[in-house]
């Protein structure tokens, strides 16, 4: 379980975090929902330790982030973040060389699964093709957690179908992923948990299944009587 | 291992260069020449007191070149020290022998060994505030220091120098214990400048310095004053020099000696010295002045009785070449007497003597009274291949009375 | 422990593999601009001997009366050797800064891999440390072992005649430029290498500075330097402190420095530490 208790972060002035409490379950996938700028991409970054935060803890199954946590967590962040000059072969020995968590007969699989070219250089791929190797890069690992930020933003339809196929896939089954974006259509039916954020606190944390048998909204619905306020 | 192929060539690239460098520089600089006193007469432990600093260069090798001390008979090349003890050297053996011997004693003190008499019981020491705090040039604050050297303590007296501020550059200590004199340039805000001879009383010390003599008296407008490098500065009587300095041009000017004087520390006055008509050589040693003719090849040695200026002949001392005793007196305008004078009935000098292309110092030990040559000598490399082409030159050389 | 050298050597050896085309250049650049040297300034030498000689109708002895006689030496004072060694100390001097900016400003963002492997993250300090001392001692190398071309081919330009064979390394000792590469003197080596082995550390410090507090860090890291440079700096104003030029004798402000300057290392490298483990942002 990935739990945040109380966890403030204020970029100068500007409180970002403000007292945020949530937990994401191991086997579920945990989606932080909120319009541009209210920190979720903080959240993912606190998380992993890539950005100190003010006050409040972050464990992971009790345990406080350490070099070793990055073997059970990844990370895709929505920015290509291996070396442009590498090919998606180097990249991916880069991985195998520093992660022991990294498993390669899974690796082939999601190559071809997105129809990779393991020769290709990372910096002559499509937009799309390089959030494809972000993927490879996180889903590769065997990870307890997959923390994903705006896996669909800016990319063509079809990678985004393929993508969305990730998550009904054997690739994300028994993990516990917390993914944020603001573009729910394609996935919302996938989610367990939702959290929304504004303005730095959680206003409203529910079962996605829950909330559509008990009051027959769906997410979007939810998202729209709160931002429409 | 492939993967490490550049990182591992590269520090092979590195390890065997910087070894190999290493290698070859320890092959092409042969270890400095190991030198030895050569003694073509008289005995050579007569040239013990001698300690100097001088510079080997190697018209072959210039990476072979350095500074080499002579103390106590043997030779040590300053590279050759250790780097600590290399950092607090300095170039004048008396303040090298100085803080070896009495380091905590030396510590916030000037490093002008002028500013230092030593008895067999005391190690003294006169300094200006100005000449260890360089922000304060203009002042009257002296300090004169006492060392017991028996018992290792050490006795300080602020006292003043004068009335009112002045740069106070002393030049020059003498110890009649317990009376230290002191020679003092004072220099005024308004660049008048004052030769002064103060007294101190070691054991009855007061607030002040007791002004003795005036010396500019002594001094034309155009004068500087001159004293003799003494080696014990225990001498009643000081050699002293006035020296006028012509404008030859722009850039040059030729000076001469105006007039041959000696303080008698006991009387405290001036005695004036007739000079010779060509050159006139001035030493003190003891109780005793001498005065010296200097012909091509020898020196006619007097002694002069002080009270009647009556000169006796001692004798006709020969020297070793022409140049021994011709002082070259450009290094240091304020001092004479450094490559000849007299310790102890002793004729010590030096001079540098050119063979062929390389130039070697030659030292010559004389006894006043019987003339005698006590020691005749140089310093040459060991191997006397290097002989040739290895250049020794005496920059700093003193006496050690104690070893006399 | 041994895991933990292991994986510094593959870090060390990942971001060998990223130096070493600007490496290779700036070899290149210093072989070349020597060669250049080797063979231009001897040839030039002789050039003016033969002129006037043939103008003057001269003599051997008169033209070594009017030019001296040329030495190795007289090569290593020009321009195309301290050309190139200006060339390399501040290349390797802007390739500290850019060693870490470009894991955030490059096309992709790598700090976020890096930061990320699990690997304790002072080997990555440590790695693009060691990277940046194998770069400066292979530019030394490669100017040492450029120097033992460059003697034979002088000697062959220049006629025997007007040459002077002062020797290699002393040719090399003569110049006040080699004394702070070359391990000439090795109490001299080993101060200028600790000296640049802590400045190189605050610099590390200021850049992580930097990247963890952004532009208040950019202010805290200029205080830092100048606080680490104070401190390092502050012995030399203790005689005039206290009044006293010879309160301390040289050897003791030595020491007093050399533990200033260790302890100036110590601290930024504990700076660094907490920096880059607590505070750095993506």
């Amino acid at each position: 379980m990935i739990e945040l208790k109380n966890v403030h972060k204020s970029f100068g002035r500007k409180k970002v975090l403000d007292g945020i409490s949530f937990t994401a379950n191991k086997g579920e996938i945990t989606c932080l929902v909120g319009v541009n700028g209210v920190g979720k991409t903080t959240i993912l970054n606190a998380i992993m330790n890539l950005t100190p935060i003010k006050k409040g803890e972050i464990t992971i199954d009790g345990e406080k982030m350490s070099p070793a946590m990055y073997n059970k967590v990844a990370f895709i962040p929505d920015v290509a973040i291996m070396l442009p000059q590498m090919t998606v072969h180097e990249a991916m020995d880069f991985m195998k060389d520093y992660y022991s968590s990294w498993n390669c007969k899974r690796a082939k699989e999601i190559v071809r699964f997105f129809r990779l070219n393991m020769p290709d250089k990372i910096s002559e791929l499509s937009k799309g093709n390089q959030a494809k190797v972000n993927l490879l890069m996180g889903l590769a690992l065997d990870v307890d957690y997959v923390l994903m930020d705006e896996p669909f933003s800016g990319i063509d339809i079809f990678t985004r179908e393929q993508i969305t196929e990730v998550f009904s896939s054997r690739l994300v089954e028994d993990r516990g992923v917390l993914i944020t974006t603001h573009e729910i259509y394609d996935i919302e039916h996938l989610l367990d948990k939702v959290v929304l954020l504004d303005n730095g606190v959680i206003y409203k944390e529910f079962n996605a299944e829950e909330m559509r048998e008990t009051e027959g909204k769906s997410v979007v619905d939810v998202m729209r009587e709160v931002y429409n306020q | 291992m492939n993967k490490y192929v550049k990182l591992t060539s590269l520090f092979l690239l590195i390890a065997l260069t910087f070894i190999g460098f290493s290698i070859y520089k320890a092959q092409a600089s042969s270890p400095y020449s190991q030198m030895k006193v050569v003694t073509t007469e008289g005995k050579p432990e007569y040239i013990e007191p001698v300690d100097f600093f001088g510079y080997v260069s190697h018209s072959q090798n210039f990476s072979n070149s350095s500074t080499i001390e002579f103390d106590e008979g043997s030779f040590t090349y300053l590279q050759e020290k250790p780097f600590l003890k290399r950092m607090d050297h300095s170039f004048d053996p008396k303040l090298n022998n100085l803080v070896d011997n009495y380091r905590t004693f030396m510590r916030g003190k000037s490093r002008r060994p002028e500013q230092y008499t030593e008895t067999d019981q005391h190690l003294i020491y006169a300094g200006s505030k100005t000449d260890v705090d360089w922000n304060s040039p203009f002042n009257n604050q002296m300090t004169i220091s006492v060392l017991d050297k028996a018992s290792d303590e050490e006795e300080a007296y602020s006292v003043t120098i004068g009335s009112d501020n002045a740069y106070n550059d002393i030049y020059a200590t003498y110890i009649d214990y317990p009376t230290l004199t002191i020679f003092v340039n004072r220099s005024g805000v308004s660049d008048t400048s004052r030769n002064l001879v103060y007294t101190f009383d070691i054991e009855n010390p007061t607030e002040a310095l007791t002004e003795v003599v005036d010396l500019s008296g002594y001094l034309d407008k155009n004068e500087t004053l001159s004293v003799s490098q003494l080696s014990d500065k225990t001498e009643r009587y000081i050699p002293l020099k006035t020296v006028r300095q012509t404008v030859v041009s722009d850039y040059d000017f030729r000076t001469e000696t105006s007039g041959y004087f000696a303080y008698d520390m006991q009387a405290q006055e001036v005695i004036e010295i007739p000079p010779f008509e060509e050159e006139t050589l001035l030493f003190s040693d003891n109780d005793t002045i001498y005065v010296g003719k200097p012909l091509n090849e020898s020196i006619e040695l007097y002694e002069m009785n002080p009270d009647d200026k009556e000169m006796t002949l001692l004798g006709t001392l020969e020297m070793a070449t022409p140049i021994m005793g011709q002082e070259d007196s450009s290094f240091y305008s304020d001092r004479f007497n450094q490559s000849v004078t007299i310790l102890d009935g002793k004729l010590y000098t030096y001079g540098q003597e050119y063979v062929d292309e390389v130039s070697r110092p030659i030292f010559q030990i004389t006894d006043v009274h019987t003339q005698e040559t006590l020691f005749k000598g140089t310093v040459m490399p060991k191997d006397m291949t290097e002989a040739g082409y290895t250049t020794i030159e005496v920059m700093e050389y003193r006496l050690d009375p104690s070893r006399n | 422990m041994k895991k933990s050298l292991h994986t510094l050597l593959k870090l060390t050896n990942f971001e060998m593999e990223r130096l070493s085309k600007f490496l290779f250049t700036l070899m290149g650049l210093t072989l070349l601009l020597n060669l250049v040297g080797y063979i231009y300034t001897p040839m030039q030498h002789m050039g003016k001997i033969n002129e006037y000689i043939t103008q003057n109708s001269a003599t051997t002895q008169q033209a070594l009366d009017a030019f001296g006689r040329f030495s190795f030496y007289d090569v290593t004072q020009t321009l195309w050797i301290a050309g190139p060694i200006a060339i390399g100390v501040s290349g390797l001097l802007l390739y500290s800064i850019f060693i870490w900016y470009r894991e955030w400003f490059g096309k992709n963002t790598f700090a976020y891999r890096l930061l990320m492997l699990p690997v304790s993250r002072m080997s990555l300090f440590f790695s693009k440390f060691i990277t940046i001392f194998i770069g400066i001692f292979t530019l030394i190398a490669t100017q040492m072992l450029s120097l033992f071309i460059g003697h034979p081919i002088v000697s062959a330009i220049i006629e025997s005649a007007y040459f002077n064979d002062i020797g290699l390394i002393a040719s090399i000792q003569m110049n006040p430029l080699f004394l702070y590469l070359f391990p000439l003197d090795f109490s001299y080596f080993l101060m200028v290498n600790g000296v640049g082995i802590v400045v190189l550390l605050v610099l590390f410090t200021v850049i992580l500075m930097e990247r963890s507090y952004s532009f208040k860090g950019i202010a805290m890291g200029i205080l830092y330097g100048i606080a680490a440079l104070s401190l390092v700096l502050f012995p030399f104003f203790i005689p005039n402190l206290l009044n006293n030029q010879y309160i301390l004798y040289d050897s003791e402000l030595m020491i007093i420095e050399i533990v200033l300057i260790v302890a100036v290392g110590v601290l930024s490298i504990f700076t660094s530490h907490h920096l880059i483990n607590k505070k750095i942002t993506v």
